[in-house]
């Protein structure tokens, strides 16, 4: 079938179709430099595709597939971890700042691992949350707190006796938070924690499974 | 007003207007079949649509409202909890598989209610929130671990002495949260176990009010 493009006075539309294979788009060009394509990516099941520049398949920022599922391969989203303990690092009121050395994957590069900070590349709402296992807990460490602090606000999180409640088995608990946060371009992330009461041999967990981990994604 | 398309050479601008009523709409072809259309459906306030297929308001994958709501339909999201108690399933050490038999939501079908297993449609990054309930915790029971593990890897949520954590009248409340990477075909499920506790004895919550829930959706 021949190249059909059209467009339709009778029904109020137009049609983009390149006949028997290839991608139908439509290219948005300022001053002929391609700034976007969206349309349909023949060699992609047919996925509608949001496209930065002049083809689809190479910098596609939004894709649906045919069944609906959406996804945005280059939206700001990360998950790190802390990937070896650190040893004797709070416990007797000392207030550190959680590493998370290793990512998993970080979409946008938007985090930092060897400042543990996450920055906002653009103003948002953003989902972020954390969880910490402590270890070498002992009964006298009857406080922990701990906090996400962003650069509009600090939002406090688990704050309980975890000398008591911790696990017997290996003397750990955890501490964690979540939430959605407004955060504006340039804005930073990055999670502190504090135990005190005892003295300072409290360990913050590190290994190839994410114990302490930190992640989190643009949601709007 | 009589139809209105337009491709303007004198300013860079396409319009599309089928007149006094009716659908605005670009339709993306392949060789004459319907993949994709997008544009403004005239029946639903008029909503910005991304359709699969050749309609607006039938297969909708993204409706962003006129006031800027933006819903996906299809998206994968689910959202289940545990119907019953499952008694006795943990508490001396056994690995227990939490039950989530029955769904509130599973908007692209991935949730197995029979294997209690979450498998992504496609690869991407999905959030997983997990809350569950003990009841019938005994004081001995003093470690409990709680971890939704993926085919990729396991991500580690409350971690503490169920026996120093409980309520006065033997409830536990405990939790997982994370964003993770999956790919196509790999599944998720969620496990508790609570340990040093002379027997199996605590029991999993259920209920029509989801206390023992899970829920997760596709982020990017």
């Amino acid at each position: 079938m021949a190249t059909q493009n059209s467009i339709n006075n009778a029904s109020g539309s137009l049609t983009v179709d390149p006949g028997a294979s290839g991608d139908s788009f439509i290219q948005y060009n300022i001053n002929t430099t391609g700034e976007f394509r969206i349309g349909i990516d023949d060699d992609a099941a047919d996925a509608f595709i949001i496209a930065q520049g002049s083809a689809l398949g190479g910098t596609d920022t939004f894709i649906m597939s045919a069944d609906g599922e959406r996804t945005m391969p280059l939206q700001p989203a990360f998950l790190a971890y802390n990937s070896s303990t650190d040893l004797n690092v709070t416990g007797d009121a000392t207030q550190i700042t959680i590493k998370f050395d290793t990512e998993i994957y970080d979409q946008n590069g938007d985090y930092n691992t060897s400042t543990y900070t996450f920055t906002a590349p653009i103003t948002g709402r953003y989902f972020l949350g954390v969880t910490v296992r402590c270890e070498g807990l002992t009964a006298s460490h009857t406080s922990l707190q701990c906090w996400m602090k962003t650069s509009n606000r600090t939002y406090r999180a688990s704050r309980y006796d975890i000398g008591a409640l911790r696990n017997a088995d290996d003397d750990s608990a955890i501490a964690e938070s979540s939430i959605d946060a407004d955060m504006d371009a340039a804005d930073t992330a990055y999670f502190e924690v504090v135990i005190s009461f005892g003295t300072k041999v409290v360990d913050i967990v590190g290994n190839s499974v994410p114990y302490t981990r930190f992640w989190g994604h643009l949601a709007c | 007003m009589a139809k209105n398309n337009a491709i303007d050479s004198a300013v860079p601008e396409l319009t599309i207007d089928p007149g006094a009523s009716g659908d605005s709409f670009i339709q993306f072809d392949i060789n004459g079949t319907g993949e994709f259309r997008i544009g403004v459906d005239d029946t639903d306030g008029d909503a910005f649509i991304i359709a699969q297929g050749s309609a607006l308001g039938t297969s909708n994958t993204f409706r962003m409202s006129a006031a800027g709501e933006r819903t996906m339909p299809l998206q994968p999201a689910f959202l289940a909890y545990n119907s019953a108690d499952d008694s006795n399933v943990t508490g001396a050490g056994t690995v227990a598989q939490v039950e989530f038999d029955t769904e509130i939501y599973d908007q692209n079908d991935d949730y197995n209610t029979s294997t209690d297993t979450f498998t992504a449609p496609i690869t991407g990054r999905y959030h997983f929130d997990f809350k569950g309930r003990l009841n019938d915790v005994a004081a001995d029971m003093t470690a409990l671990e709680t971890y939704i593990t993926t085919s990729n890897r396991t991500y580690y949520g409350t971690d503490l002495s169920a026996g120093a954590a409980m309520s006065a009248t033997n409830f536990l409340s405990f939790q997982v949260n994370t964003d993770a990477d999956m790919d196509a075909a790999d599944t998720a499920t969620v496990s508790v176990v609570v340990s040093n506790g002379s027997g199996d004895d605590a029991d999993i919550d259920g209920s029509s009010t989801p206390i023992t829930r899970w829920s997760g959706h596709l982020v990017c």
